[in-house]
């Protein structure tokens, strides 16, 4: 009944676990764990962007939205082919962060709440389609239930080549473009006057976000996989004041908290990946939070003391 | 189908289709006068935040007194969701954080321990993860259903008491700081309002849904209104439109009634944000294209 | 003549609207190269928004630009823009290296590597400014005045042959406000036109060799003392210009 305490008791029971877990003894475990690693440290990379760029939520709402276009595939093939899901969810997601962009400029719109419309109302129509399929599916829509929340163990193999795939050219053309989403992020009426193309950066950024979030809701489930966009670049952003060390911080605390995350739910059956992994990263986000070099609380704390000693003195 | 069989059947069937109705409304209405306050303040994201951290809140009363009470769990998940929104505040408020990111990190930190507490040490028919993620409007429960009874008079009472107030702080909260309003009181008194919202309706429409609620009619009435009081009655007129309409829907093909309700409720929200008669996207651009086509007759003259 | 040395930017017909609103209505001159131009006008008479439908960022009713006798890309490529301070994230993990590295990324393309002559052109324009010691800091730990300074070295780094910069001086001291004026000028000898948006009467005749007054509409253009007349003040301001005995002008708040 309560696994992960019972798993945690033990602790040469963990540590043999985990030994099995991390040296890949079996084969699903071992396609989790890379699956779950390349994810998180997509999502960091990815998500610095987004942060920096004030859409942290836009990732909510582009997530959420994968759900309609996920059902809509699974409709449309009958099954749970990797392909048909991946570009399902691929069109509703950038669908809606293309829609939260036209209601964000519409007179007496807010942006704000332009996300959370479109989010839920996305959400909702999946909703929908799911008690249609849950009405009618002949074939096991079990899968479709899985990728509300993550269940990173059962990956199947094309799923886990997409996620690689996606991996290798989306991290690979933040670096090779890296100048121009730098100038464009940090002043984008500054670049578009030395010819950067801002607006096919945006549109660019939001395909890499919804690909993004597309190869991660098996690992993370739609509906956090937000947290995985915001909490590592959050994070990360305590840890340096330069662009280049902070993707690479964001990375690295992603593919940690996914490494652990995965663990996690392979101890404790019937716990989801997603909170595991999201868990993980929200514990680093809070130690970047008080120890990191820049703006830490203890940071600041320890600055402050010195300073008021100094004017005693 | 004849029309009685579309219409009125539904409601000779037994009582889910009353019960489903009634429930939805008092879920709806609240939410929705909430929600006019929330997006006028530019809150609509916190708001997402609140509805989330319900299921925290839920689950961790559950935990500890191993019942479904409703006033332990309406002052738990209260509790809860202000410990959410100070939280937030706090992270926005310092150098480092950015202010949406804030909202991100706490809620959907809070919804993972929900999630993880209620896969491993919760074992209750009422809340399973299907009902968290998508409500069960058909399926009420008794006490469910009474629970929607009191609190959504409750809200609406109260805000119909606190109406200058709220009217004020949402229009201006600095002038309503210089004439020695409470501001700060009214403000956590929205966050309560809706945390008791949501916890009241959550077996209704679950805890991500909620978010449609509130913010859908708010924003719907915004386009169509010059004036608080109709603001509010747009919106309202909106979430029982969106429930009937919903309902029927859900009935008619079998659907996820709380899913229907909301897909039409955005529905409402295309025609307004498309066709309203002033600040409809479709017809401004009608008036524009209009103007320019006498300016450019007029220069062809001149 | 003209074919041989084409003006350093031309404009005609200048026209723009916000929301078929127009703030800016047939403006048309010709500045030629080596001159210090102060924009000058009431809030609201469109000076920002002139030089942001100058540089593209804005969409023109109608209008041209010709730049050294180039339009288009080409002639963009030959503006350096420098926007108004309030937009930036003052919280963004950039440097001041990083920042003014980036006036080199017009010429760099989307795949270039920097060059040992980019590096040397942004070490010049740091040191230009005055900030070599504080370039591995990041933006916010800056002054307001220093910060300014950043991004006049990351225009001076984009080696322009026009500069149009949006109100400089804007919660600048003293000090930075005449490096700044001192960088202009210096600008200017060195052949480049300088377009300056700027609000301050007081300060506008000491500043630059030529002012262009804005209302709506192209008020008046040409030198200095020329321009700062009685009659074309009291035309672009109405009622909100205070003359001073000793010939000064200010606007009243």
């Amino acid at each position: 009944m309560y696994p992960l305490i019972a798993a945690a008791s033990g602790s040469s029971v963990l540590v043999a676990r985990a030994l099995e877990f991390f040296t890949f003894k079996y084969d699903f475990a071992r396609d989790a764990l890379i699956a779950s690693i390349l994810v998180g440290a997509l999502c960091g990379v990815v998500g610095v962007f987004l942060v920096l760029r004030g859409l942290s939520l836009l990732g909510d709402a582009a997530g959420h939205a994968t759900l309609p276009g996920l059902a809509v595939a699974f409709i449309l093939t009958g099954g749970l082919a990797a392909p048909a899901l991946l570009l399902g969810a691929l069109t509703s997601a950038f669908l809606a962060s293309v829609t939260v962009g036209v209601l964000s400029r519409g007179a007496r719109s807010r942006p704000d709440a332009s996300i959370g419309i479109v989010l839920s109302v996305f959400f909702g129509a999946g909703t929908v389609l799911l008690t249609y399929i849950q009405r009618t599916a002949t074939t096991s829509y079990a899968g479709l239930d899985s990728m509300l929340l993550g269940n990173v163990a059962g990956i199947s193999s094309g799923q886990l080549l997409s996620i690689v795939v996606a991996a290798i050219v989306l991290i690979g053309g933040v670096a090779l473009t890296y100048r121009h989403l730098l100038v464009s992020t940090f002043d984008s009426v500054f670049a578009a006057s030395i010819g950067v193309r801002t607006r096919l950066i945006h549109y660019a950024l939001l395909a890499t976000l919804s690909v993004t979030i597309v190869v991660s809701v098996q690992a993370v489930g739609v509906v956090l996989v937000s947290a995985m966009l915001i909490t590592p670049a959050s994070a990360a952003l305590f840890l340096s004041s330069r662009l280049e060390r902070v993707l690479a911080f964001a990375g690295l605390i992603g593919a940690v908290s996914g490494a652990l995350g995965a663990f996690v739910s392979y101890l404790g059956e019937g716990v989801a990946t997603g909170p595991a992994i999201v868990l993980a990263a929200s514990s680093f986000f809070l130690v970047c939070m008080i120890f990191g070099p820049r703006n830490g609380l203890a940071r600041r704390w320890f600055n402050q003391r010195s300073r008021s000693t100094r004017q005693e003195a | 189908m004849s029309p009685h069989e579309l219409f009125i059947e539904p409601w000779t069937i037994g009582a889910w289709m009353w019960r489903g109705t009634l429930a939805a409304s008092l879920a709806a209405v609240p939410c929705a006068v909430l929600g006019v306050f929330l997006y006028l303040r530019r809150l609509s994201l916190i708001a997402d935040a609140l509805t989330h951290v319900a299921l925290p809140g839920i689950v961790a009363v559950f935990l500890m007194t191993g019942s479904m009470e409703p006033l332990p769990m309406l002052l738990g998940a209260a509790a809860v969701g202000a410990l959410a929104s100070y939280a937030i505040e706090n992270l926005a408020s310092r150098d480092g954080v950015r202010s949406d990111a804030a909202i991100g990190i706490v809620f959907t930190a809070l919804f993972a321990v929900g999630v993880i507490l209620l896969s491993t040490s919760v074992q209750n028919a009422h809340i399973d993860t299907q009902c968290v993620l998508f409500g069960d409007v058909l399926g009420i429960s008794d006490e469910s259903l009474l629970l929607l009874g009191v609190v959504a008079p409750l809200v609406c009472l109260c805000v119909a008491l606190g109406w200058r107030w709220l009217g004020l702080v949402s229009f201006d909260p600095g002038l309503a700081v210089n004439l020695g309003l409470p501001v700060a009181f009214v403000h956590y008194a929205l966050m309560g309002g809706v945390s008791v919202a949501t916890v009241a309706s959550f077996e209704a429409i679950g805890a991500i849904l909620a978010i449609a609620f509130i913010i859908v009619p708010a924003a719907t009435a915004h386009i169509l209104a010059d004036r608080l009081h109709v603001m509010v009655g747009i919106a309202v007129a909106h979430a029982l439109t969106s429930v009937l309409v919903g309902m029927y829907t859900a009935v008619w093909f079998d659907l996820s009634a709380s899913g229907c309700i909301v897909c039409v409720g955005g529905a409402l929200y295309a025609a307004a944000f498309l066709f309203a008669p002033r600040h409809g996207v479709m017809t401004t651009a009608l008036r524009r294209s209009a103007r320019r086509r006498v300016a450019s007759r007029i220069s062809r003259v001149a | 003549m003209s074919d041989v040395n084409p003006p350093a930017l031309s404009v005609r017909d200048l026209t723009v609207s916000y929301d078929s609103e127009p703030v800016l209505e047939g403006v048309s001159f010709t500045v030629g190269t080596g001159r210090l131009v102060g924009v000058v006008g009431p809030n609201g008479a469109g000076k920002s928004t002139m030089i942001k439908a100058i540089v593209g960022t804005l969409p023109v009713d109608s209008g041209d630009v010709e730049v050294l006798g180039e339009r288009g890309k080409k002639a963009l490529r030959k503006i350096t823009y420098v926007p108004q301070r309030g937009s930036v994230d003052w919280d963004f993990p950039v440097t001041v290296l990083d920042v003014v590295n980036q006036g080199r990324y017009g010429h760099l393309g989307l795949l270039g590597r920097m060059t040992a002559d980019d590096r040397r052109v942004v070490a010049d324009a740091i040191s230009k400014v005055g900030l070599q010691d504080l370039a591995r800091r990041q933006i916010g730990e800056l002054s307001g005045g220093q910060q300014q300074r950043v991004f006049l070295a990351r225009a001076l780094a984009q080696r322009g042959d026009v500069y149009l910069m949006d109100e400089p001086f804007v919660g600048v001291d003293a000090a930075t406000e005449s490096a700044i004026v001192e960088v202009l000028r210096e600008l200017r000898d060195s052949g480049r036109t300088v377009l300056v948006v700027h609000h301050d009467l007081a300060t506008a005749p000491e500043y630059f060799d030529s002012i262009l007054l804005l209302n709506k509409e192209l008020i008046a253009f040409g030198d200095t003392h020329d321009v700062f007349t009685r009659d074309h003040l009291q035309h672009a301001y109405g009622g909100r210009l205070a003359i001073f005995e000793d010939g000064g002008f200010a606007t009243l708040a």
